[in-house]
């Protein structure tokens, strides 16, 4: 029951349980197994494209890398994406994105806000995959080296844009996130 | 008894390996290379001849069909991205029809485009009156000598039978693996001399004989047709292209292997055409057979159309 309102309190500090975010994320990329051939490649266009708000679509057959993009307002839905790789019969193995926007310190952690009032998503160091969060863990400490950690609290409250690249993370019980490999700030 | 169980297995694969006098070919020339250009292709998919030899090439990622001479002189382009008449969605695998038009399976528009020979929009197939499609994702088609045409359907793991006047009858073979009449991933399908369908069965890697029926007739693809991947002689690694030319021999797009393995019309492998140097295949995806044996290859990895020749 603590560990249910734990998480429910996260979820709701951090205004959504799967990232839901908005054109601010730029690019997607899908690693997926099992794209040998073009059958396959173009089968995943077919299942990937009639996603509200993807808009282009290529593939390295040879890295079984999707690229997505996306349209300037549209809904980023990690389900929609799931799904359709399933339907086309391909595993999804990592999700990657490119997305913007400015940190901010919330009880949960740092997150990248994208846009104004737009949806946040939770940082972590990259190192942090894999790793279980334990109820009574601070998520705050999850995984966010003192590199890192020192980095986003510098832009923390600035306006400053970042470009943040990085594979989705996904902790049982803390709301979906984004694991930082590469930070870059904007203007 | 384990003792004779093995040795019963050896003795099967030795006849699967059965020692058949191997032809030789040589590469003759290529055509094309990567670009949106007259004359140049971006990930060619499918190829058809027709009765007078001219070529037809499915350019995929340029939503376009080339046809070419002969000789591998370019004629005319058609299509461009779209869903309208005329208009292309990824075109895969296509066939010239015995009414001598151009059948085209239109992957991502769900349905077959019929094209004359010189590129003007005939009609659709597979579309129903409110537009549904009865495909998801189609990516071969054939036509028998009495209009019947045959679609494999990718994603249905089967293959749609319909009339001359594009009715839908049925539906041929079975979602599934190993056993016969079942299809994993249909890529193509083509009628042989005797009007059964011969069908590369891409994920079963193995290709498929059935009636106009689909009553299963036979299998190939390594031991006992059960289509275990592999590079040895008369397996495959995904099979998605298969054509037959005047004599019944059989020819596969071996796509994993990087060749071509043409099969007597029993099944037995009589040549691979493979290639080295800058006359090897890379990932060959669909091949086709003109009336003098020249054997044309979609060399999808190269972006270009490959031309072999058997050696006298």
């Amino acid at each position: 029951m603590r560990r249910f309102i734990a998480v429910l309190v996260i979820a709701i500090l951090m205004g959504t349980s799967i990232p839901r975010a908005n054109a601010d994320v730029e690019e997607v990329i899908l690693q997926v197994d099992g794209l040998a051939c073009p059958f396959c490649a173009y089968g995943l266009e077919k299942k990937m494209m009639p996603i509200k708000g993807v808009k282009s679509y290529d593939v390295d057959m040879g890295e079984g890398k999707v690229y997505l993009g996306l349209d300037k307002d549209a809904k980023l839905d990690l389900e929609a994406f799931r799904k359709g790789v399933k339907e086309a019969g391909f595993t999804l193995r990592d999700v990657y994105l490119h997305a913007k926007g400015t940190i901010e310190k919330t009880d949960a952690g740092f997150a990248l806000v994208l846009g104004p009032g737009g949806d946040r998503l939770l940082l972590f160091e990259k190192e942090a995959m894999g790793k279980k969060y334990h109820q009574g863990d601070d998520p705050k400490n999850l995984g966010l080296g003192q590199e890192l950690a020192r980095q986003l609290e510098e832009h923390t409250g600035s306006k400053k844009e970042v470009r943040i690249e990085g594979p989705v993370h996904e902790h049982e019980g803390l709301p979906a996130g984004l694991a930082v490999e590469k930070i870059e700030t904007l203007g | 008894m384990k003792h004779v169980i093995l040795g019963a297995v050896f003795l099967v694969v030795l006849a699967g390996c059965s020692a058949q006098e191997e032809e030789s070919y040589h590469f003759v020339r290529a055509i094309g290379g990567k670009g949106s250009e007259p004359g140049e292709f971006r990930e060619p998919i499918g190829i058809a001849t027709d009765h007078e030899g001219f070529l037809y090439i499915s350019d995929a990622g340029n939503h376009r069909i080339q046809k070419f001479s002969k000789n591998g002189e370019f004629i005319k382009g058609w299509g461009k991205k779209g869903s309208g008449k005329g208009e292309l969605n990824r075109p895969m695998h296509l066939t010239h029809g015995p009414d001598g038009n151009l059948y085209v399976a239109e992957y991502l528009n769900d349905r077959i485009q019929v094209f004359d020979s010189e590129g003007n929009f005939i009609r659709f197939i597979g579309l129903k009156p409110d537009g549904e499609s009865t495909f998801d994702a189609p990516g071969g088609v054939a036509v028998d000598s009495k209009g019947f045409v045959y679609v494999a359907d990718f994603y249905h793991h089967q293959i749609q039978k319909f009339d001359a006047a594009g009715k839908l009858l049925d539906a041929l073979g079975n979602p599934g693996r190993i056993w016969p009449g079942n299809l994993h991933y249909p890529t193509d399908v083509e009628i042989d001399g005797e009007g059964n369908l011969l069908i590369a069965d891409a994920y079963n890697n193995r290709i498929q004989k059935m009636t106009d029926e689909g009553k299963p007739l036979a299998k190939w693809g390594g031991l006992l047709g059960f289509g275990i991947p592999s590079a040895f002689k008369g397996y495959f690694k995904v099979a998605t292209g298969i054509a037959q030319d005047d004599e019944g021999n059989i020819y596969v797009a071996d796509f994993d292997n990087d060749r071509i393995q043409k099969l007597s019309p029993n099944g037995g492998v009589t040549a691979i055409l493979k290639g080295s140097g800058n006359e090897s295949l890379k990932y060959p995806t669909d091949v086709a057979v003109d009336h003098e044996g020249n054997v044309w290859i979609v060399d999808f990895g190269h972006n270009r159309i490959v031309l072999y020749a058997k050696n006298k």
